[in-house]
């Protein structure tokens, strides 16, 4: 592979996994009763950060390489379905998450420390669910991908 | 030192404070719960212990995931449709799963402690050796088949472990 | 508390919560987007042809679209505002992700592994 195509990969995946853990740092930080407020603003940074960057990258690697130099050994080989099922799903399932992400760094952006108020407790329990529901698609979307790159030979 | 030594060491490294940090937690948590209360000293040598297990839980995730990387890019694909990554991928996820049960305290506190201690434990040893048994020729259900056995056997010993010691959750 | 302090405090408090909601409205809006163009896409030839004629591949036209209608939704959001509050809406953003997740998991898995895919 084009030296210029593996950096793409590697960042592609590095990226992701970024987005995904700062995903959950800010699940982790919303959840707690204390306010996390420094584990909270960094992990919005790199979820968001980080999922633009995977985009980036991903679509790079996706439009330049993939098409032409993967799908055909994928489709051609024992795991057909990890192009017709993972990797269809997952290229979809990530563009929720930049979106998604979007909306929880407004929230933190715009309520700063008012999110520990005693007023915004649903508000911030809201936020929770949202930050695990973005962690969680990421983590779905690390495996499929686990699974398209498996079937490469 | 090349690309895969490099996350090889990474990866031992936060297996080692992983296991460790688990075995620590579960030394500190029975000497703490021993007068049956948790003193504010003995809750921070646990917080440092369980940041210690975060670290380590990055460091392999980090470290595995590029390992992964290297793999595709040096024409092993074949390694990621191994049983034994799967079940190792798996028990990450039923390690995250179990730190979102604790933490948003969908169960009560005793049985969330007794089950998290039960389920940290098992996961990491597990991990470890599925790390070290590369010879393992399992298929995957057979391995998270494996783990639950295992499980249920932790979360037994240590039960009679606080009984024996008159510790009550 | 000065009367000022707590009025201020209540304005920023109203202004958080007008951004959230339309953050959220537009959020809602961009995953509306990306499932309603990826499934009907699958069975609509058209679609996919015609986001590879306007933005040269199927999935940056979809990606596209989502940010535009990300706008759009926030913007409306923000200029007309609605009565429900912004909790209500990141609820309300939370289950669909939910939804739409489990209907492109289980949409995919009956297209890519219950069918020969060529």
């Amino acid at each position: 592979m084009d030296p210029f195509f593996a950096f793409a990969l590697a960042l592609h995946v590095a990226a992701g996994l970024a987005g995904c853990g700062g995903a959950y740092a800010a699940w982790f930080a919303l959840s707690g009763s204390t306010p996390a407020w420094r584990t909270l603003w960094w992990g919005t940074a790199f979820a968001l950060v980080g999922f633009f960057m995977s985009y980036a990258s991903g679509a790079v690697y996706y439009l330049s390489y993939y098409g032409k130099a993967v799908k055909p050994v994928i489709l051609q080989g024992r795991f057909p379905w990890a192009h017709a099922f993972a990797m269809e799903a997952k290229e979809h399932l990530f563009l929720f998450l930049p979106f998604v992400t979007l909306l929880l760094a407004v929230a933190i952006w715009r309520y700063n420390k008012l999110l520990w108020d005693s007023r915004n407790i649903a508000l911030r329990e809201a936020l929770a669910a949202l930050a695990g529901v973005v962690a969680a698609i990421a983590f779905i979307v690390v495996l499929l991908g686990v699974l398209v790159s498996g079937a490469v030979r | 030192m090349d690309w895969h030594t490099f996350f090889v060491v990474i990866h031992v490294v936060g297996t080692v404070l992983g296991t460790g940090g688990a075995t620590f937690a579960e030394v500190f948590l029975l000497k703490a719960l021993r007068d049956g209360i948790i003193e504010p000293f003995e809750a921070e040598d646990l917080k440092v212990i369980y940041r210690v297990l975060r670290i380590g839980f990055v460091l392999v995730v980090i470290s595995g995931f590029g390992l992964l990387v290297l793999a595709r890019l040096e024409d092993h694909a074949q390694y990621l449709y191994s049983p034994r990554l799967w079940a190792k991928l798996m028990i990450v996820a039923i390690l995250a799963v179990g730190i979102i049960v604790w933490r948003a305290r969908w169960l009560p506190q005793r049985v969330s402690v007794v089950l998290g201690s039960a389920l940290s434990f098992s996961a990491w040893y597990a991990a470890l050796v599925l790390g070290l048994w590369r010879s393992l020729d399992l298929s995957f259900p057979l391995i998270l088949g494996a783990y639950v056995v295992w499980f249920f056997v932790v979360l037994l010993v240590q039960h009679f472990v606080r009984r024996a010691l008159g510790i009550a959750v | 508390m000065k009367p000022d302090a707590s009025s201020s405090l209540e304005q920023n408090h109203a202004n958080a919560e007008r951004w959230v909601a339309a953050a959220a409205c537009g959020a809602l809006f961009a995953l509306w987007a990306i499932t309603a163009f990826t499934i009907s896409g699958e069975f609509v030839g058209g679609i996919k042809g015609w986001l590879r004629a306007v933005f040269g591949h199927h999935w940056v036209g979809k990606g596209a679209l989502a940010g535009i209608a990300f706008l759009l939704g926030s913007g409306a959001s923000y200029l007309l505002p609605f009565q429900r509050g912004d909790t209500w809406w990141v609820r309300f953003v939370v289950w669909h992700t939910v939804l739409f997740l489990i209907l492109l998991l289980g949409f995919f898995a009956w297209m890519g592994l219950g069918n020969a895919y060529h």
